[in-house]
């Protein structure tokens, strides 16, 4: 009884509570951002309806400089920045910019991928069709790609899940911040335990959810 | 007959490797209101570049492209857009969109173009699959089908906005023989029903002899052969048309030839079109000017719905050129070949 007595249930309540809540909050921000942001580099790029490659450079430079941040440095370089947009640089709502600025370009560089693998020939039976490029966005490109698409968003929403941890370091709450101000600074490994399983059925259901969805979408 | 599509001096390059390699070079082509026009030619010749001047998806370097007398490589935005609304195209591999049904892919174009009524799109898109004959299969993906089945949602698909072209890119090139034949029929049934001009590129000239009215033999990016689809099967001038022709019968030249050492007298090559074919002509004449014949090859055939018959055949005795000037008067075409 003593080992279910030392663990803060009600911690771990709170914190996967906050875990989930930033998962949420910040992979919407994600989406929003991010697909408009991979439709642009699809359509942008070489050989595109919209080829532009002065602008594709620069959006995938952009792009580029984001990922190869290490999401641990972006949290701290961010705080300035996050207090400006958020108002706190600390809890669920100080973790939301870095969260979305270190997740939205890797989403937006998964829908690009996934734009691209759509058959060209459909882009062009929709074209011939006289089709606006909206209406070949909208009406084709999306729909076709929608099973790499609903891959794109399991694969960023778990990237997620390991950032909500980490910006347990600098107090961002969530699951994360329990494990290091319990699990490593005062060694209770139980607590550790805990919360590394509870990530890990998260993990586990986004996953499975994730195969659901793109094999609902996938009509080949 | 008026002229609905229209090449001027079109000419286009493409740039590989820092080079130039001409794509078209000065293609002159004129398409009726009504007519099936094939332009037929190997890979690289520049057939699928060709087409897809008409409905702008290229623009060439050089030349006009008139379509009902408006030039499309001027065209831009809502005029290029409305245009293309107006001339269906199929493709070799159907570019249907795998994750619409065979219904909402037929609906499409028609929502592209702008259409809200429901109601009328249904009633729409449920005729046009009955006219292809696809009523079971409506509510099925393409992955679902078969190839003949995709190409028949792909024409449905095409003629949806009630087009006034069709173009077809090798639409039956990823098909077999008889799947290929039905689409063929079906095809030249709708160019009857609708008075739809068709347009079409093919490698394969059994796709020419089938469907077409006139055919233009397209090589290294030039037209080298424009006419009647009869006139060039059984005539044709330029080498490459030859070579076109020769290649979809069954006899081969070279066998021909070698054949032909084997036979005495005059051997000639007479060309049957129409009624004549049925006439039993050649042995009337053959017992009116007593010439023995002996023949080499020769087959009977159908190019679109004129029959037509071509024979090789080798004739001995002391009135032969009576006997040919005779076949001759009979409306048939004599080709001395040695």
């Amino acid at each position: 009884m003593d080992f279910v007595a030392n663990i803060p249930w009600a911690e771990i309540g709170e914190a996967s509570l906050d875990t989930l809540l930033m998962l949420g909050i910040s992979m919407s921000f994600t989406l929003v951002l991010g697909l408009p942001l991979g439709i642009l580099l699809f359509l942008t790029g070489r050989r595109q309806l919209l080829e532009h490659m002065a602008f594709y450079n620069v959006l995938s430079f952009a792009v580029n400089i984001l990922r190869s941040v290490p999401f641990i440095i972006l949290l701290i370089l961010m705080m300035p920045l996050t207090e400006i947009i958020a108002g706190t640089s600390l809890g669920v709502q100080g973790s939301i910019p870095p969260l979305v600025a270190g997740a939205a370009p890797f989403f937006a560089r998964l829908v690009e991928t996934a734009l691209r693998e759509v058959d060209r020939g459909i882009i062009e039976a929709t074209q011939a069709m006289g089709a606006t490029t909206r209406q070949i966005v909208l009406g084709a490109l999306i729909p076709e790609a929608l099973p790499g698409i609903a891959a794109a968003v399991t694969v960023t929403a778990i990237a997620l899940v390991s950032y909500t941890a980490m910006s347990g370091i600098i107090g961002g709450g969530g699951l994360g911040d329990l494990a290091i101000r319990y699990g490593y600074h005062r060694h209770q490994n139980d607590v550790m335990a805990i919360t590394v399983i509870l990530l890990l059925l998260l993990v586990q259901t986004l996953q499975m959810s994730g195969d659901k969805l793109v094999l609902r979408f996938t009509r080949r | 007959m008026s002229v609905i599509l229209e090449f001027q001096n079109v000419s286009k390059h493409y740039r590989v490797g820092g080079q130039d390699v001409p794509a078209l070079r000065d293609v002159d082509l004129k398409v009726n209101t009504g007519e099936v026009f094939g332009i037929v030619g190997r890979s690289g010749a520049g057939k699928s570049t060709l087409i897809r001047l008409v409905n702008a998806l290229e623009r060439p370097d050089g030349g006009k492209v008139l379509v009902d007398g408006a030039d499309v490589t001027a065209m831009s935005g809502t005029a290029l857009r409305s245009l293309r609304q107006k001339i269906g195209m199929i493709f070799q591999h159907f570019n249907l969109l795998s994750s619409r049904t065979v219904t909402q892919n037929i609906a499409f174009p028609l929502r592209i173009a702008g259409q809200t009524d429901n109601a009328g799109i249904r009633r729409r898109v449920a005729a046009l699959i009955d006219r292809v004959g696809l009523n079971e299969h409506a509510h099925k993906y393409p992955a679902q089908l078969s190839g003949g089945q995709k190409q028949r949602v792909g024409i449905a698909r095409a003629l949806a906005t009630g087009p006034r072209i069709l173009l077809c890119d090798e639409a039956t090139s990823a098909l077999d023989p008889q799947t290929t034949q039905s689409v063929l029929r079906l095809l030249n049934e709708i160019n009857r029903e609708l008075e739809l001009t068709i347009v079409l590129i093919t490698h394969e000239m059994q796709v020419i002899r089938t469907l077409c009215d006139r055919v233009a033999v397209l090589d290294a990016g030039a037209i080298v052969e424009t006419g009647k689809v009869a006139d060039v099967f059984l005539h044709p001038v330029h080498p490459v048309s030859r070579r076109f022709v020769s290649e979809s019968g069954d006899l081969d030249e070279a066998h021909l030839r070698a054949a032909f050492d084997h036979v005495a007298g005059r051997l000639v090559r007479l060309t049957f079109r129409g009624d004549a074919v049925y006439e039993p002509m050649l042995g009337k004449v053959a017992r009116e000017y007593g010439v023995d014949f002996c023949i080499v090859s020769g087959h009977i055939d159908r190019i679109g719905n004129t029959p037509c018959g071509q024979m090789v055949m080798g004739l001995t005795g002391t009135r032969v050129d009576d006997a040919l000037a005779q076949i001759r008067r009979e409306g048939v075409t004599v080709e001395a070949l040695r």
